[in-house]
């Protein structure tokens, strides 16, 4: 018989649903802490959650919004070329790039060109993160990713951007990066996917 | 330049976190007694050195040092150059080099190209930043493999791409 004690309905509202912990998140700060000064480059929008984060692993942290910069060549009727042209960085230098979602708003040329440039700046050894919207439930605006709890990534919509979607299924994904080694992916409860890439 | 902060809506948390309010034991950044003002109207070429905090709300070019004490940079004000200071807040236009033995904050509002060296740092949502963040840590024995030489080669600093990157 039931206890009547437990069908009782509890009448408090449940707490807002935290996403799940990023596996990928916790897989790339064990790679970048065991490297020896590890220098860092996030291209994601400026969030002072991820600056933290990652500021606090790496030797150097490099941040530049390559969003906006993509953002201001799409308003100006520029190629996204325009905007790779701040990546100017020595060969081989990086221990890890963050890439976010980047190339959900790139097309196969520009992604490609930007796996090219990330290739060419990453150290031997040095990985690369990137993750990709839900295939099957795409937001209708961009968003991109903040770290919280250290270990969770919530989406933020970025609605003034104006750039263009390209969501691809995971092969398409692995194509692109095709020079680099795909270390693991993940996909969380929100059909966010997570990639790790090592290049060697 | 777009205004990230607009830019961005809230999806999954409902209460976004202060920054700040998360590193501990670091002084405030927040102004003390006794400062200087460096007002809309007012721009400087050259060198500043000092014992009181300083706040910008104008134009200067050159280098300030205020050791032990704290260096703002209003939402107006537009810095060309280097800070040596105890803390710095950043709300306006900065290009240059920041060294602070406390912590800098870089607030929304503002627009930042250069490097930081730092204890500690505290950046607000959609702050214009491109930056070389390099804060004070803890030298972390890393074990070399096997075969593997004990030290790495020497990595240069990338400060010409900083320059490269300059926005207004």
């Amino acid at each position: 018989m039931p206890n009547v004690s437990q069908a009782q309905v509890d009448s408090t509202p449940a707490p807002p649903e935290s996403p799940p912990e990023s596996r990928v998140l916790r897989l790339i700060s064990d790679r970048l802490t065991q490297r020896e000064n590890p220098l860092i480059l996030d291209l994601g929008p400026t969030f002072g959650d991820n600056i933290r984060f990652f500021a606090d692993k790496a030797k150097k942290l490099f941040t530049f919004d390559l969003f906006t910069c993509l953002d201001e060549a799409n308003r100006n009727r520029l190629p996204a070329k325009t905007a790779f042209r701040f990546l100017a960085y020595p060969s081989r230098y990086f221990d890890g790039v963050l890439l976010w979602n980047l190339i959900d708003h790139l097309n196969t040329t520009d992604a490609r060109e930007l796996a090219r440039i990330i290739r060419e700046i990453t150290r031997p050894e040095g990985v690369v993160m990137i993750l990709a919207q839900d295939l099957f439930k795409p937001r209708e605006y961009p968003i991109a990713f903040s770290i919280r709890d250290e270990s969770r990534f919530h989406s933020q919509s970025l609605t003034e951007l104006q750039l263009q979607a390209y969501y691809r299924p995971t092969r398409e994904i692995l194509d692109l990066m095709d020079s680099f080694v795909l270390i693991k992916s993940f996909i969380s409860r929100q059909g966010i996917r997570e990639y790790l890439f090592l290049r060697h | 330049m777009l205004n990230m902060r607009k830019m961005m809506k809230q999806e999954e948390a409902p209460e976004p976190k202060s920054v700040s309010s998360q590193i501990p034991a670091v002084p405030a950044a927040e102004p003390v007694d006794g400062k200087t003002v460096i007002s809309e109207k007012i721009s400087i070429e050259g060198d500043i050195r000092g014992q009181e905090n300083l706040v910008i709300e104008g134009s200067m070019k050159g280098k300030i040092e205020l050791e032990n004490h704290q260096v703002k940079v209003g939402p107006k004000g537009r810095v060309e150059g280097q800070i040596v200071s105890e803390n710095a807040i950043i709300s306006g236009h900065f290009i240059g080099n920041i060294y602070a033995a406390g912590k800098v904050k870089i607030t929304k509002e503002a627009n930042f190209s250069g490097e930081i060296k730092a204890k500690s740092i505290s950046v607000e949502d959609g702050a214009y930043l491109k930056a070389i963040i390099e804060l004070e840590r803890e030298v972390k024995k890393v074990i070399p493999a096997i075969g593997k030489a004990a030290s790495e080669p020497e990595k240069d600093p990338v400060k010409h791409q900083m320059a490269a990157g300059k926005k207004n």
